[in-house]
């Protein structure tokens, strides 16, 4: 069961995102969470579109949640992070990910997710296990059976059971 | 003393609960989510043979939790501890 820090971990995101009018896909698993896979994660994913006004508005994001300006993660990747108030840092991802997925097409198949009186887009858990099969860390890996578990159970559930 | 989980109401336990910071009392929907989870489990379970029933039964549960529920980061503090 989530913990009040998870929650409200959610809710701030959410809050800081609308407040910078940031448009994101919550990925990784963090999405695999709210996409209701039984996992747990030490930071939040979020993939934007790499624009000039994304950049700007990135900043205030970051703001919002009292983090520092976007680092990157290591000079060989795009990836950014940002450590702020919120229980567990962010990483941005910029325009794609592995798998061959674009933010247009995470974004087509993205659900809207109501945490508290925010929402929040979060990608599908599909996209979520193609992203991971690709990039084939052992860390995605040791995740992909419970995540193609929960995706079979949801197929169930949606064809009726 | 403190929150134990079962259905008693003395004034002990609500008072414990309170300094721990909890409403206090059992979590009203518990039964409900549970028998939920039971019913959905023992309909999903002969059509997906190849899912471990823990691994069902956790799952199940999690998709019966509201998505703000579901979500379980795991934080690292000040002093070096991990906290959810």
């Amino acid at each position: 069961m989530s913990s009040d820090i998870s929650e409200k971990t959610l809710v701030a995101l959410a809050k800081a995102l609308r407040a910078a009018k940031l448009d994101a896909i919550v990925i990784g698993n963090c999405a695999s969470m709210l996409d209701g896979a039984p996992v747990t994660t030490q930071d939040i994913d979020l993939l934007i579109r790499d624009t000039r006004p994304n950049r700007r508005k990135l900043v205030r994001f970051a703001d919002e949640i009292g983090g520092s300006v976007p680092m990157p993660v290591s000079e060989l990747s795009k990836v950014e992070w940002i450590e702020g108030r919120l229980a567990v840092p962010v990483e941005i991802h910029y325009d794609r990910i592995s798998g061959g997925l674009t933010f247009s097409s995470v974004r087509s198949r993205a659900q809207i997710v109501a945490v508290g009186d925010e929402k929040l887009r979060v990608a599908a858990l599909a996209d979520v296990i193609r992203s991971k099969q690709a990039a084939g860390r052992p860390k995605d890996r040791a995740v992909l059976p419970i995540l193609r578990d929960t995706l079979a159970v949801k197929k169930k559930l949606e064809e009726g059971m | 003393m403190g929150r134990r989980g079962g259905r008693s109401r003395s004034a002990a336990k609500r008072v414990a609960a309170r300094r721990n910071g909890a409403r206090g009392g059992r979590p009203r929907d518990v039964d409900v989510l549970a028998r939920r989870a039971r019913e959905l489990c023992a309909l999903l379970a002969p059509e997906l043979p190849g899912v471990d029933p823990a691994d069902l039964r956790l799952i199940v549960r999690c998709l019966l939790l509201p998505p703000a529920r579901r979500a379980v980061f795991v934080a690292r503090r000040n002093d070096g501890r991990y906290v959810f």
